[in-house]
């Protein structure tokens, strides 16, 4: 019998025809599953726990220094195999050395307990125009700057490097010498892989390269999924935040009658992206739109993410996706805009994941976003 | 011939013995540390429980709860911290577990108990030397307590692991170690029980604890976050191209996993009579369909192999009031049992910070 399907007459999907295992096969196989999952002997000082614990960014670690240190090199943390155990002592170890990032807008960084966190999902949501997009190069600068590596997939044409330029110019105070900052921008810069996706299954591509580039040995080379010279899974075994802005412009178009895929398409997008925070260690931030939800703000068999914005004015709108997606991410923001017209400031409300219902106002403004 | 009546020797062999039926009936259920869950006290070793309901509708955060309540220890150092003491093994399915969270709980959890305790006596003592007890704050907590708190930490913290799963071929080798996991971690356990008790001293102390071992039984408890997770993956896989894992061998399977570890379980390493079950608790996310009809009976989407694996159903639903509470929102969650039917209904609250809160009936 070959291993395959060993396998699987081991994990009990093989075909009722197939003769069982041998039992001493069998015993060997169980070992060699054991061997593979089974949990690695770690021992946790009282001061890693003690920092996990207090885990949450203190007010000198979330703004940047001034000085313009040069990044450090980005944290190398070695993946999590597929599959294996944690212990107790696992978990706090992993815990100890993921961090949370900023996202370059205090009150955000308050709603979601401190930043953006490594080894999860964060969903933007809202109407356009409610700084969706400033929020998603502001943390792809603010990363950046502390010299995580950022991979910043760009469906709609919304990166601007200019605008990372501006929030730069922004975390660093004015008499700030200016040949450090052109250094630090540049390094800065360096640190931020743009690419451009069209369309769900070029999205599929990159987002696989990037899973090899931790999965795989050091030896994978990315075959030009990555634009310019860059080896995906070299920048894959690095990434320290993934943005995706947006996503749903690439998942939306998938679920009609017409396309006899589109849920199996999106629960593959949403699986990738959940396996991809956790194992390669690197927090995920993508952008959703939102579609109307019907006359009356609920749809019968609606869910719990479908309130409306802060403001609650207008028609109500409803994240779109829908209720299978619901669940996808770990939080859920819903971005809302105050009054009309330009310069208005926007609000934030999480409306799913720990932390549901919290506010905060913010404005976006020439160098960055400020609290109100 | 032989094999076959070999095989037919052990088909009718019993898997279970009076007494053990008895000790596995007898002894107390589970307990979540949520009320509507706890109230009929069924989640007994050999129960699979599955709560049902729509994203943020609370499931994870009942797995959560029922993680840290099952690790706590009954009482340690004259302090009760109302746990089962039992071993917990999580398979996150969904990527969504947050350890740090359940870390954060069972500090506070644990930092609660010991403050009650302490404070408790110190009452008790206060009565009895006929002291006017004053209102104060909550005294700082002296070196002991401290001490009371890290050792419960850690006691607790070694009693969890978690696996996570990134497909259904991953999550079967993982229901194939499961028994396995659970039998090396309590052998853990006890090497370390037996380290602590020779560099202790006393021979009679590991007397002691032997006996209270051989009365407590190792309690186990199995949670799977979101049995569905895979379910749009799975149902892409095409039988007729060969495909091995298509949703209903997959489904089939997990069933077919699930209930041999409900029945058969394992023998446990100190005595091969004194089988240890475990219950299973696993969720599974759906896309409503509750709303104003919520007597209807649930209708399961995952094939029928895994509906009759299922003992337990608790539904949870989202009730949207357009009045508009003083919750603001004007959504509360309402969490009625599909199976067994009968069992009352339950309202509750999601908080963010502290899970699952029961409103008063």
């Amino acid at each position: 019998m070959p291993a395959q399907q060993e396998l699987l007459r081991l994990i009990g999907v093989g075909g009722e025809n197939e003769p069982d295992l041998p039992p001493e096969r069998l015993e060997e196989m169980l070992e060699q599953l054991w061997r593979e999952v089974a949990p690695q002997a770690r021992a946790v000082g009282p001061s890693v726990r003690r920092r996990v614990l207090n885990q949450s960014l203190d007010g000198e670690e979330r703004h940047l220094t001034p000085s313009l240190v040069v990044p450090p090199p980005a944290p190398s943390l070695p993946p999590s195999l597929p599959l294996q155990i944690l212990d107790g002592p696992g978990i706090e170890t992993q815990l100890s050395r993921l961090n949370f990032l900023p996202t370059g807008c205090d009150g955000v960084d308050d709603l979601l307990g401190g930043g953006l966190r490594q080894g999860q999902v964060t969903e933007l949501t809202g109407e356009a125009g409610t700084g969706k997009t400033q929020l998603c190069l502001s943390a792809a600068a603010s990363a950046a700057a502390l010299g995580h590596r950022v991979v910043y997939v760009d469906t709609g044409g919304g990166f601007s490097s200019a605008r990372i330029k501006e929030f730069h110019r922004g975390f660093v105070t004015a008499d700030a010498d200016t040949s450090e900052v052109e250094q630090h921008l540049a390094l800065t810069l360096d640190l931020i892989t743009v690419v451009r996706v069209h369309d769900v299954m070029h999205a599929f591509k990159v987002l696989e390269e990037l899973g090899l580039g931790l999965l795989g040995d050091p030896g994978v080379k990315g075959d030009g999924g990555l634009e310019g010279e860059a080896d995906s899974a070299m920048i894959g075994r690095e990434m320290g935040l993934l943005v995706v802005d947006s996503l749903s412009s690439l998942l939306s178009p998938t679920l009609t009658r017409l396309h006899h895929q589109g849920y199996t398409t999106m629960a593959s997008v949403a699986s990738l992206l959940r396996s991809l925070a956790p194992v390669h260690n690197c927090a995920v931030l993508y952008t959703n739109h939102t579609v109307s939800a019907g006359g009356m703000g609920g749809d019968g068999g609606g869910g719990g993410g479908e309130r409306g914005g802060a403001g609650g004015s207008g028609p109500s709108v409803k994240p779109a996706l829908g209720i299978r997606w619901t669940s996808t991410p770990h939080r859920r923001l819903c971005l809302s805009r105050d009054g009309g017209g330009a310069g208005t400031s926007c609000g934030a409300e999480v409306i799913y994941g720990p932390g549901t219902g919290v506010r905060t106002r913010f404005r976006v403004v020439g160098d960055g976003i400020r609290t109100l | 011939m032989e094999a076959a009546e070999a095989a037919a020797r052990a088909f009718l062999a019993p898997d279970e013995t009076g007494a053990a039926f008895l000790s596995r009936n007898l002894t107390d259920p589970m307990l979540t540390g949520i009320p509507f869950v706890d109230a009929h006290g069924s989640l007994r070793a050999g129960q699979m429980l599955e709560v049902c309901g729509v994203g943020g509708s609370g499931k994870t955060e009942i797995l959560m709860q029922a993680a840290v309540n099952c690790a706590l220890p009954k009482a340690r150092g004259g302090v009760s911290f109302g746990g089962c003491e039992g071993g917990v093994l999580l398979l996150d399915l969904d990527g969504k577990f947050d350890t740090l969270r359940f870390l954060k709980i069972l500090t506070s959890r644990v930092k609660d108990a010991v403050i009650r305790g302490r404070s408790a006596t110190m009452k008790q003592n206060e009565t009895a030397a006929g002291a006017p007890s004053q209102p104060r704050k909550t005294p700082p907590l002296d070196a002991e307590s401290e001490a009371l708190i890290d050792a419960v930490y850690a006691e607790c913290v070694g009693r969890f692991h978690m696996l996570r799963c990134h497909g259904s071929l991953d999550f079967l080798k993982a229901l194939t170690v499961v028994e396995r996991a659970f039998v090396e971690a309590e052998a853990e356990r006890e090497r370390r029980d037996a380290a602590d008790a020779s560099a202790d001293d006393a021979a009679d102390a590991s007397a002691a604890r032997t006996r209270a071992r051989a009365q407590t039984q190792t309690r186990r408890l199995l949670l799977i976050d979101n049995i569905a997770a895979f379910y749009w993956l799975d149902r892409a896989s095409r039988r007729e191209q060969g495909a091995p894992l298509s949703l209903h061998a997959v489904h089939h399977a997990f069933a077919a996993k699930l209930l041999a570890l409900r029945r058969v379980l394992c023998i446990s390493h100190w005595s091969p009579y004194d089988r240890c079950r475990a219950p299973i608790v696993v969720t599974k996310a759906t896309v409503g369909g509750g709303g104003a009809g919520a007597t209807q009976t649930h209708k399961d989407f995952l094939p029928p192999t895994w509906t009759s694996a299922v003992t337990q159903r608790l539904v949870l639903d989202v009730e949207k009031s357009r009045g508009g509470g003083p919750h603001g929102g004007g959504v509360s969650f309402v969490a009625r049992w599909d199976f067994p039917r009968g069992r009352s209904r339950a309202r509750y609250d999601v908080d963010g910070d502290e899970g699952i809160k029961c409103r008063a009936a």
